[in-house]
């Protein structure tokens, strides 16, 4: 089958992977370009990561594979690749390469990844090339790169000094409370920290914004006896963060980035996986819980816990945002296992990361028993919340607990130490495993209630739904 | 590290306000110098941090587990992909007769659901759960006011049947009753004035089941109780047994209310009818009164008080539908479905459609299912094969596949060749009727079946060849 340049608009999920996909048309940005000569054609195309991206395709129908971690199908690679090819660019005749063939022998015919479902009652936008910009030649000014890096540093100072009185006006806030009060709280909660966060927004602040927002829930999530500690915890935690920001010039680097983080400063995908410090683990990794739920902004979060499969028992967690009008996301799901290398973002505790390099999917029969008992996660726990004070929630993988039944609900419990946390309610699904003995289990502690969402028990796998 | 006296102390002072108690510093150790403008934040600060290195202990925890599940009879790992994708939709065509015919099957072979799929059957556990065994029991129950231990249905006896839940306890004695209708209703009778009035109920009708005059002592007691519905089952068994005052007065009325002639020219024939009262003159009322006022008396009575044999008798109703109606289900529980298949084959009309006002047969009792889907069901008169909902009946009737030639007989009657030549015109319809037809296929010819249904379009065939694989795999565990 010959490509055409409508084929590749027609494959491209909108238009703006057509954009993204024709800034990647330079031929310096394939070191390299193949084709067998029998309809399989295929690329290395660089990227930002330290190796570049393999690209395949078969043209007879149209399957393809790209090794970035892009959600969208096909990625901007592919569609480069296709275009190029639809263009008549040369292709030097090789033989295929291992990697091809791997592919091949994989291959269940057609694409190897669906093109993801239009968005219900979004009608399928228009992807043309003719309507692309036409691209402007980048020459590089030495005066206008100074100019434009000062007029960075400015903001960069600007922003600073915005936050920085952001903080003080937090801490005057906390202290109005305080001296008010904490057991007046509750009533007016939503409106005092809708305000609050709101000059927190307006501070530049977003990360403490997002926290002050979801306190009133988070509050009234917990049975009343307990909202007195959570208010003193989460208050508290926002002064810590105000003040270590404020001293962030004392902090070692891995803290001094997450507290700037923590308070609203974002790291890009790029700047992450160019940053020669950022922590790389490449390992096998298995998705051993999955949560989603919409922001008041309208973006539908996705946290996906990931656990390696080898290794060192190292966990991580991607968090994605999706515009709630994309309709249903093609996430990960719970027992998927693929492997992959993950930078991740800096931190005394790292765990949030991004997926530098996929290299492909993976077999995982059963989730590896954890080697730490409940009493040895809760000290990591502990370990990991002295060195980062605001840890949001954490990942305990354990072995030997058991499910019991309490007066208040679930825990999970270590019978011979004593441990017993309470397990966010959900609906009676965990009720089949009170019983069972010496249980593997994963779950994310916050501090207070443990989302269960894996154990490895005698009568099989259970997982949340 | 902080005393209890100071955290009580400086959270109070948190709660009620610094203006109004202030904060006691000292009690942090002199982590806060007197005099610092921010000494509150920093108090909070240090407490909540405190806080969140207290470890969470156990206290009244409960390990008893809700459910305890026989894992020898768990259904297995491969199969429950299928069973909860087919168990969890909520439209789908069939998708009723689909839950029963699997509930059955699980129970004739005995199998549980794995513990995990519990809370996500809820429904069909809540429907079925009877036959699903104990665990489905305990789960469908857990939140009851009931504090009984949860007994596996397998480990009831004599000595502990009373402690199990109510559907248990009505299964166990009707299979106690098949195998030694007198030990039944003795054990029946000392727990009897323990029950609710729906188990005594319950209970009684157990008792429909190898019915006999040694019943009658306590069906009279049963037909003084104080709930209205025991009485009126009881007074309905009492009325079926000859030599009762409730059967001679029954046989008495039922005899007064049937008219008796003659017919034809040459050759006459008797013939009865019935009188029906003034107030009873639609046909579905009529039936419906005719079963009511015949319907516990035994064709043999009817036919002696008559005057006639049943043979006689039931020839003589074949002008009378309604009477032949009662008939046919008297011989149908008297077993002598000779006499129901030569009555229905003479009467075309009433034959085409006999599977569905016909009472069912014992459902417990596989020869009395086999005779009367032989006896009773007639795919060789039916002028096209029927819907949906009417398969659904007859399933609701026999609960379990039909007999090998009756199912023959469907796969080679014509209404199904037409119905799988014709065109589809609504899919949906097409597939509820090889859906139900499906699960009335009994295992040994489920392949004759694929075969017939092999040239179908696929988005028609989809949906069947999924059941007839779940129904394939449940019965090869």
């Amino acid at each position: 089958m010959t490509l055409t340049l409508a084929q590749v608009e027609e494959l491209a999920p909108d238009q703006g992977s057509l954009a993204a996909a024709r800034a990647l048309l330079a031929p310096a940005k394939w070191p390299v370009l193949a084709a067998d000569g029998a309809g399989l054609v295929w690329g290395e195309c660089q990227g930002s990561g330290s190796q570049p991206y393999r690209v395949m395709l078969a043209e007879a129908d149209l399957g393809y594979k790209c090794t970035c971690p892009s959600r969208k199908f096909p990625c901007k690679h592919t569609l480069a690749l296709m275009w190029m090819r639809a263009q008549g660019r040369p292709f030097a005749t090789e033989e295929r390469p291992g990697w091809v063939n791997d592919w091949l022998s994989r291959r269940r015919g057609g694409s190897a990844r669906p093109k993801p479902a239009a968005p219900p009652d979004a009608p399928s936008a228009p992807r043309s090339i003719a309507d692309l910009p036409e691209p402007v030649e980048q020459t590089v000014d030495p005066r206008l790169q100074a100019r434009a890096t000062a007029q960075r540093e400015r903001s960069r100072a600007e922003r600073e000094a915005t936050i920085l009185a952001g903080l003080e006006e937090l801490d005057q806030w906390i202290a109005d409370q305080l001296e008010r009060g904490l057991a007046g709280f509750a009533p007016t909660a939503s409106e005092q920290c809708r305000v609050i966060a709101r000059r927190l927004v307006d501070a530049k602040a977003g990360g403490l914004a997002s926290r002050l927002e979801q306190l009133p829930a988070a509050l009234f999530s917990l049975p009343e006896h307990e909202r007195t500690e959570l208010l003193i915890e989460r208050l508290g935690e926002l002064h810590l963060i105000a003040e270590a920001y404020r001293r962030q010039s004392e902090l070692a680097p891995p803290l001094r980035a997450d507290v700037r983080l923590t308070v609203g400063w974002t790291m890009s995908r790029d700047e992450l996986l160019d940053d020669p410090m950022a922590l790389r683990c490449k390992r096998c990794w298995m998705v051993v819980a999955s949560f989603s739920e919409i922001q008041p902004d309208k973006l539908r979060r996705i946290e996906t816990w990931l656990t390696a499969l080898d290794g060192d028992e190292r966990a991580a967690v991607l968090i994605d945002f999706f515009p709630v009008s994309a309709g249903s996301v093609d996430s990960y799901a719970p027992g998927e296992a693929f492997e992959a290398e993950l930078a991740f973002y800096p931190s005394a505790a790292p765990m949030r990361a991004i997926i530098a390099e996929r290299s492909g999917p993976a077999v995982a029969e059963r989730w590896p028993s954890p080697s730490l008992d409940l009493t040895s996660a809760i000290e990591h726990y502990e370990s990991a919340l002295a060195a980062r004070p605001w840890l949001g929630p954490w990942p305990l993988a354990v072995r030997d607990v058991a499910v019991m039944r309490g007066p208040s609900g679930l825990h999970l419990t270590d019978a011979r130490a004593g441990l017993a946390l309470p397990i966010a309610p959900r609906d009676d699904q965990m009720l089949p495993l009170v019983g069972l003995q010496d249980i593997d289990a994963f779950g994310v502690w916050d501090g207070r209630r443990l989302q269960l969402s894996l154990a490895e028990t005698s009568l099989g796998r259970w997982m949340a739904t | 590290m902080l005393a209890a006296s100071a955290i009580e102390s400086l959270t109070r002072s948190l709660m009620l306000g610094t203006t109004r108690q202030p904060l006691a510093t000292t009690a942090l150790d002199g982590a806060i110098t007197a005099g610092d403008p921010k000494a509150s934040l920093k108090a909070l600060a240090l407490l909540g941090q405190f806080q969140r290195f207290r470890r969470p202990v156990a206290q009244d925890l409960d390990a008893k587990p809700v459910i305890s599940a026989d894992q020898s009879r768990i259904i297995p790992e491969p199969v429950r992909p299928l069973l909860r994708a087919l168990l969890t939709e909520r439209a789908g065509e069939g998708r009723q007769v689909v839950t029963l015919a699997v509930a059955d099957l699980m129970a004739r072979r005995k199998l549980e659901l794995h513990p995990f799929d519990l809370p996500l059957l809820e429904q069909f556990v809540k429907t079925h759960g009877a036959l699903l065994g104990g665990s489905a029991l305990a789960w469908a129950e857990r939140n009851g006011t009931q504090d009984s231990e949860t007994i596996l249905s397998g480990a009831l006896d004599e000595s502990n049947w009373t402690l199990a839940r109510p559907m248990q306890k009505a299964e166990f004695i009707a299979g106690l009753r098949a195998r030694d209708p007198t030990r039944a209703r003795q054990l029946i009778e000392t727990a009897f004035a323990q029950e609710r009035a729906t188990d005594r109920l319950q209970l009684v009708s157990t008792l429909a089941s190898n019915l006999s005059e040694s019943d009658v002592p306590f069906l009279q007691l049963a037909a003084a109780d104080r709930a209205p519905s025991v009485r009126e089952a009881a007074e309905a068994l009492l009325a079926a047994l000859p030599g009762t005052p409730q059967s001679g007065k029954r046989l008495a009325d039922c005899v007064a209310c049937i008219k008796r002639g003659k017919s034809g020219v040459l050759r006459r024939r008797e013939t009865l009818q019935i009188e029906f009262p003034a107030t009873v003159q639609e046909e579905s009322r009529r039936i419906q009164w005719a079963n009511s006022m015949f319907g516990c008396i035994p064709l043999d009575a009817l036919a002696r008080a008559l005057g006639l044999s049943p043979e006689k008798a039931v020839a003589a109703a074949a002008d009378d539908p309604a009477l032949l109606h009662v008939l046919l289900n008297q011989a149908a529980r008297a077993q002598r479905y000779d006499l129901v298949a030569s009555a229905l084959q003479n009467a075309h009309e009433l034959g085409r459609h006999a599977y569905a006002w016909m009472d069912g047969p014992d459902t417990r009792n596989a020869a009395a299912v086999e005779d009367w889907c032989s006896a009773v069901i007639h795919p060789d008169l039916w002028p096209e094969m029927p819907a949906g909902p009417t398969l659904y009946g007859i399933y609701q009737k026999t609960r379990a596949p039909l007999p090998d030639s009756v199912a023959r007989a469907v796969l080679g009657c014509r209404a199904w060749r037409d119905f799988l030549n014709r065109s589809h015109g609504s899919a949906s319809e097409s597939i509820d009727k090889i859906v139900h037809t499906a699960v009335l296929i009994p295992s040994q010819l489920r392949n004759l079946l694929r075969r017939g249904l092999a040239p179908l379009p696929g988005y028609i065939t989809e949906r069947p060849l999924t059941v007839l694989s779940l129904l394939d795999q449940l019965e090869s565990t």
